[in-house]
């Protein structure tokens, strides 16, 4: 009898199976999964801080880069009359493999619905796309990445002119993914780079992926398949970032408050008129208010106008690096 | 043999168990951490009926594969598996035997495994390799905790 309830378990849709299983886990190893959490959130304090300092200045590098592309982007949709383009927005969370247990591409994330995410969002590294969401619970969730049997994806090349379907291979032991599906005329080179295409609206578009290392197998049919290096590699996935929804509020958000490079005055007044705006209320942003206290309105539409227009005038110190139009003050 | 058998037993079986959980998930130490819910059930089954064992078997399988949802089955399966296999070696040589009793986990423990593999249908993906370099590697290790927490139990019990 015992066999039989277990090959029913096998065997019966996914769905009860996975229900029974947020039962178990949400009831008779909760405190396991509580504790699980724990060490991992704990070990993440021990990190190599000056792996993260390294991270942290490639980031503030980045995004002092792309603030003088983001604000030509944002004018020109606006001559074009284009909406603002949501930003998604991510949740940050720690990988946890599952030991054994025939579970090759199957991890579990310290991030569940209370924080945000949604089954089948994409988990993408700082390199790349590593998978996607399977099942979603309270506090935690599964995904698979490329790696699993049943990863697919659609991709591209960057130049969107060769398409093909992801799907993993192992070769000489080695985890790999195959182009599958591209077509016999077009020939790619060695180390092009793949990204998702965005097609079927699995993964959003534009997510690297891998590069070519060769083809697969001959040349028989009308089709090529080529042998793919993933970017992100197994021992790569441990912090991750699950895209969640498009995210309103991030496309006013003043990001040089987050990177503390913002007198704090300004950043109170800021805060002050987010607030508003975020109960609803219009906020007292008057430009030439702003100009003269030393800080610029905190929406993207004002601060297009605004910045290349008026210098601080209230600034304390004058001395010392420039970025965004203020002078950078050293974080707390 | 029934009759040596008193509630310590089964505390020591559900330390066991406990155990396992904690190191292996509640702790993060995954493999470093032996199969100790592979060891506590190849101890148990020996103290149960053939049919009781198999349904401990299962209910432990499905805590097991909860935290790895599509497995759950396999998981299931192979600890039902075991937990009547393990009844059954009853018959077969006495606990008093520390070297058929070390030999009684290594082969459990590498049966669970083959179980896995093959209800997961990982074996046809990932060839034997690991069935056949890794997996006696883990199987020693689980019979070596195993026999330790069997002397340590029989020391205080």
């Amino acid at each position: 009898m015992f066999f039989g309830l277990a090959l029913l378990l096998i065997f019966i849709p996914s769905t009860y199976r996975e229900g029974l299983a947020r039962g178990v886990r949400a009831t008779v190893l909760r405190p396991v999964l509580a504790l699980q959490r724990g060490a991992v959130e704990q070990s993440v304090l021990f990190e190599d801080a000056a792996q993260l300092r390294a991270e942290r200045d490639s980031l503030a590098a980045f995004l002092v880069g792309q603030a003088g592309v983001a604000a030509e982007n944002r004018q020109l949709r606006d001559l074009l009359g284009l909406r603002e383009r949501l930003p998604r927005s991510f949740i940050p969370a720690e990988v946890i493999r599952i030991p054994g247990r025939g579970s090759e591409g199957f991890f579990q994330i310290t991030a569940g619905e209370a924080q945000g995410v949604a089954p089948g969002a994409s988990i993408v590294a700082a390199q790349g796309l590593v998978g996607r969401v399977r099942e979603v619970d309270e506090n935690v969730s599964f995904g698979i990445d490329w790696m699993h049997t049943e990863f697919r994806a659609s991709a591209m090349t960057v130049d969107a002119e060769v398409y093909g379907i992801l799907e993993p291979r192992r070769v000489d032991g080695e985890p790999l993914l195959a182009l599958t599906g591209t077509p016999r005329h077009v020939e790619l080179e060695s180390n092009a780079l793949i990204v998702s295409s965005g097609h079927g609206g699995v993964f959003p578009r534009g997510i690297p992926i891998g590069t070519v290392i060769g083809q697969e197998g001959g040349e028989e049919g009308w089709q090529r398949n080529y042998l793919i290096q993933p970017l992100v590699s197994p021992s790569e996935m441990t912090y991750v970032l699950i895209l969640g929804d498009p995210e309103r509020s991030l496309g006013g958000r003043d990001l040089a408050l987050a990177w503390g490079i913002r007198p704090r005055e300004a950043a109170e007044e800021v805060s002050v008129e987010s607030d508003a705006l975020d109960a609803g209320v219009p906020a007292a942003s008057d430009p030439a208010a702003s100009s003269a206290a030393g800080t610029q309105p905190a929406g993207p539409a004002a601060a297009e106008q605004e910045v290349p227009d008026e210098a601080p005038v209230d600034t304390p110190e004058e001395e010392g690096p420039a970025l965004l139009g203020e002078p950078v003050q050293p974080q707390e | 043999m029934n009759g040596r058998i008193g509630w310590g037993f089964w505390v020591f079986i559900a330390l066991l168990i406990v155990l396992h959980f904690l190191l292996r998930v509640g702790l993060g130490y995954e493999q470093l951490a032996p199969d100790l819910l592979v060891v506590a059930l190849l101890l148990a089954a020996r103290q149960l009926a053939a049919g009781h064992a198999a349904g401990a078997g299962l209910a432990l399988g499905i805590l097991d594969g909860a935290l790895v949802p599509f497995a759950l089955g396999a998981s299931a399966l192979a600890l039902s598996v075991l937990g009547f296999v393990g009844a059954r070696s009853r018959e077969l040589f006495s606990e008093d035997n520390y070297f058929l009793l070390a030999l009684y986990l290594f082969a459990g423990k590498w049966l669970f495994d083959a179980v896995i593999f093959l209800a997961t249908g990982e074996v046809f993906r990932a060839g034997a390799s690991y069935l056949l370099l890794v997996s006696p590697l883990t199987a020693l290790y689980a019979a070596a905790a195993g026999l330790i927490g069997l002397t340590i139990y029989r020391a205080f019990a």
